[in-house]
């Protein structure tokens, strides 16, 4: 029986060549679309069940006559980062000095390190002196400042509160001429005048989402802040659109195992007679159900393992950056599951295939083969 | 030779079974990609239109000018320079404390929106019925389309009395349903084309209380209910594209001056709407363009597929046509003619699927339009089909002799 095998894979690779490539691409193929499907149906259906909000910047700002501290800021994005990590665009602390001078913080987040946010990168580009901070000092508790061309520097030093910083910048005109631009670590560690964190994002948030980030703020900043109130609204529009890609993406599931169909059949097609004559010469229905089934297996087995590590170690990267709710469902007791579902879905359409095959008798085998 | 592919397409009708199932649902697959973009376009492209010229935007028609008069659109048109149309919604509000409809006595109240059509220009998917224009007229009664949420067990095709105006209840909405002009809110300086839009669901006034949300014609309302108009909503001002700074500064200033509304907090400029309004769309269509660039991969590589193993199947056919006279130039069309069956059949399949699926009750949760987009869309679907029909027979074919083709087959 394993020498069968052998022979029909050996036929298969040296035979039909470009059949053989076919198969083997669409089985690829196939692995890639199942699993990202899986991935796209679970994103949209997170979006069917939950609702959508329209904005993407929330302000919270302080209330009347109190000031947020930035111990409290401090715990408040350590925890709502986890959760909105991939929507974030960046967050901006705006504070003021003794002196009643503006005061702003800036900062986008990736790998658990502060990096430079685009709207710090717009400021840059706007540098009459000096340079913005880079990487490396946005991490780091060095006294480091970029100013506004109205403020007042001395020695190359401005001053917050108890402390001096260096200034490495200074921007140019507008919005940002009387602001003090420090890194987040650089604050005094007792600073408590801060009035307004926004959080500015690259996608809405969910309802679920940004209940998260209300209760993280009341709970770390009590009522000293004030949060906006969420804006999405549950409606069918979106809902219908949703559920109109979840449903195409079920119906390329079934295109691609009627590409496995489709090829199979013509392979199995090309054996007819070479099949009748084994069947005449002994070979049972039962084994030769063993021979083509193992042979399959042997084939999707190699795919699917090529599949699963193309998908998870190179295209899911790229797809969580449209799709942010991708990679959540993708791991590893999930992943097991659409191997094990796949594998099943696999031998039930080999199964019908095979047996349909097997079925016929050797003379209407040979028969058909002549056309 | 059309007779020839179609003779090819009926004598192997069981062995292309599977391509015309796999074909149907390319096709379907289509059909649904286009709805759903369509759906989600489709509540921006309205108010674009407008936006994306010179105006601005009122946040909320929601002050009066001394004498405690709210501005109509005739009145921003008489009070400010260079205006070339104003939008704006107006409310009706229909209330009785003991109405009786089918043996049920409960409050109602009905609120009607109604709006100069230009600049209503979504419309929410109807559960049942048609919208207000395209339902018959009766002399005397105003077509309405109202909420599913009322006290009452109001049907198409009830009339609604009170106090002598007769309401003909026309269509019905899901309360879910996005609707232009019922939204309150204020987004400032980041708003965008969907803070236009609320659902009755979600006014927490409305919510659960019972109030019959309805939406009207324009001109119906203006015949039978002027003097019961408040105008309310957003206000959208299309200025003409020649208004200079000065005149549009001098509008604002009128507007503050008259209504109290201060710039950059009730009034933004449409543009600023208009850009906000784009990059959300962007997040909204950008994974969906991502998706359909994967489908359209699939969808290709499955049709390519089905195509050569059509050829190989067809191979020996072929070479006994070019036997009796047929060069391969010919055998090419003779393909091209049985994948049009092909796709003709599957393409009618399809499109009765999903008009069926239209018209069921169990699928009104999914976007199915028919668009000219998707006339297009399907025309470039089954143009790839017909070009892989032509090229790969050629591309497998050219090379090989035909007495090689039937000595393979005899081996």
């Amino acid at each position: 029986m394993l020498q069968q095998i052998k022979l029909n894979l050996k036929r298969l690779i040296k035979g039909e060549r470009a059949i053989a490539l076919l198969f083997l691409l669409v089985q690829l193929m196939s692995v890639i679309t199942i699993f990202f499907s899986y991935g796209i149906i679970n994103h949209f259906n997170t979006k069917v069940n939950e609702v959508e909000g329209i904005s993407l910047k929330y302000h919270l700002g302080r209330n009347i006559d109190k000031h947020m501290k930035k111990e409290e800021i401090e715990r408040f994005y350590e925890e709502i980062i986890p959760v909105i990590k991939n929507k974030i665009d960046y967050i901006s602390i705006i504070g003021y000095t003794d002196e009643r001078v503006g005061m702003q913080v800036s900062f986008g987040y990736e790998n658990n390190e502060f990096v430079a946010s685009s709207y710090l990168n717009s400021i840059a580009g706007n540098m009459v002196e000096g340079r913005m901070f880079s990487d490396e000092e946005l991490n780091s508790e060095e006294k480091l400042a970029v100013v506004g061309t109205d403020i007042l520097v001395e020695n190359n030093m401005v001053r917050i509160g108890e402390e001096e910083y260096k200034v490495v910048g200074v921007t140019g005109v507008g919005p940002c001429s009387d602001v003090i631009f420090v890194p987040f670590n650089a604050m005094p560690d007792n600073y408590n005048r801060i009035v307004n964190i926004g959080i500015y994002l690259e996608k809405p948030l969910l309802e679920s989402e940004y209940n998260a980030m209300s209760k993280a703020a009341i709970r770390n900043m009590g009522d000293k802040v004030n949060v906006p109130e969420f804006d999405g609204i549950k409606n069918t529009s979106f809902i219908r659109v949703y559920n109109d890609l979840i449903l195409v993406t079920v119906i390329l599931i079934v295109v691609c195992a009627l590409n496995y169909c489709i090829i199979y059949r013509y392979i199995l097609e090309k054996r007819r007679r070479s099949f009748a004559i084994s069947r005449i010469c002994g070979c049972t229905r039962i084994k030769a159900i063993i021979i083509y089934m193992v042979e399959l297996f042997l084939i999707s087995l190699f795919t699917l393992l090529a599949g699963v590590i193309i998908y998870l170690k190179f295209l899911l990267p790229i797809a969580a950056e449209y799709f942010e709710y991708i990679e959540y469902y993708h791991n590893a007791s999930n992943n097991m599951q659409i191997i094990i579902i796949y594998l099943i879905s696999l031998l039930v359409v080999y199964m019908g295939v095979v047996i349909r095959f097997v079925f016929v008798e050797p003379a209407n085998l040979i028969r058909g083969c002549k056309g | 030779m059309i007779t020839l592919g179609i003779n090819e397409f009926i004598r192997n009708i069981k062995k292309n079974i599977l391509i015309i199932i796999q074909m149907i649902a390319i096709y379907m697959i289509s059909i649904f990609v286009v709805s759903a973009f369509v759906e989600q376009y489709s509540l921006y492209k309205g108010i674009s239109n407008v936006l994306d010229d010179t105006g601005i935007l009122i946040q909320s028609n929601n002050k009066a000018d001394k004498e405690g008069k709210y501005a109509t659109a005739q009145m921003y048109e008489k009070l400010l320079t260079k205006v070339e149309g104003v939008g704006t919604t107006y409310l009706y509000n229909v209330f009785s404390e003991e109405y009786t409809h089918k043996n049920h006595t409960d409050i109602l109240d009905m609120q009607i929106v109604s709006s100069d059509s230009k600049y209503l220009p979504y419309k929410p998917k109807l559960l049942e019925g048609k919208w207000c224009e395209d339902a018959d007229k009766r002399d005397g009664y105003i077509n309405v389309v109202i909420s599913d949420n009322n006290n009452f067990d109001i049907k198409i095709g009830d009339v609604i009395d009170i106090d002598g105006l007769l309401f003909n209840v026309v269509g019905i909405y899901d309360s879910q349903e996005l609707v232009y002009s019922y939204s309150n809110k204020f987004a400032y300086q980041d708003t965008n084309y969907l803070h236009f839009y609320d659902s009755v669901d979600n006014e927490e006034g409305i919510k659960g209380k019972g109030c019959c949300m309805a939406l009207a014609s324009f001109s119906d309302m203006e015949k039978y209910c002027n003097p019961m108009k408040i105008p309310q909503g957003k206000v959208i001002i299309d200025y003409e594209d020649d208004i200079t700074r000065d005149e549009y500064a001098e509008n604002i200033k009128i507007l503050n001056e008259t209504y109290g509304y201060i710039e950059s907090e009730d009034i933004i400029d449409s543009k600023v709407v208009f850009e906000n309004s784009k990059k959300h769309l962007d997040i909204k269509l950008l994974p969906m363009f991502v998706l359909l660039a994967v489908i359209l991969f699939v969808l290709i590589v499955s049709m390519l597929t089905a195509s050569a193993i059509n050829v190989l199947y067809e191979k020996i056919n072929y070479g006994i046509y070019f036997i009796c006279g047929n060069n391969w130039k010919n055998t090419f069309i003779i393909s091209g003619f049985h994948w049009l069956c092909v796709s003709a059949i599957s393409f009618i399949v399809a499109v009765c699927g999903c008009m069926l699926m239209k018209s069921s009750e169990k699928f009104e949760q999914l976007a199915l339009s028919f668009s000219l987009y998707h006339i297009w869309v399907i025309g470039g679907i089954t143009l790839i089909a017909l070009l892989a029909a032509l090229i790969l027979p050629y591309n497998m074919l050219r090379k090989i002799q035909p007495v090689s083709i039937l000595k393979e087959n005899d081996d």
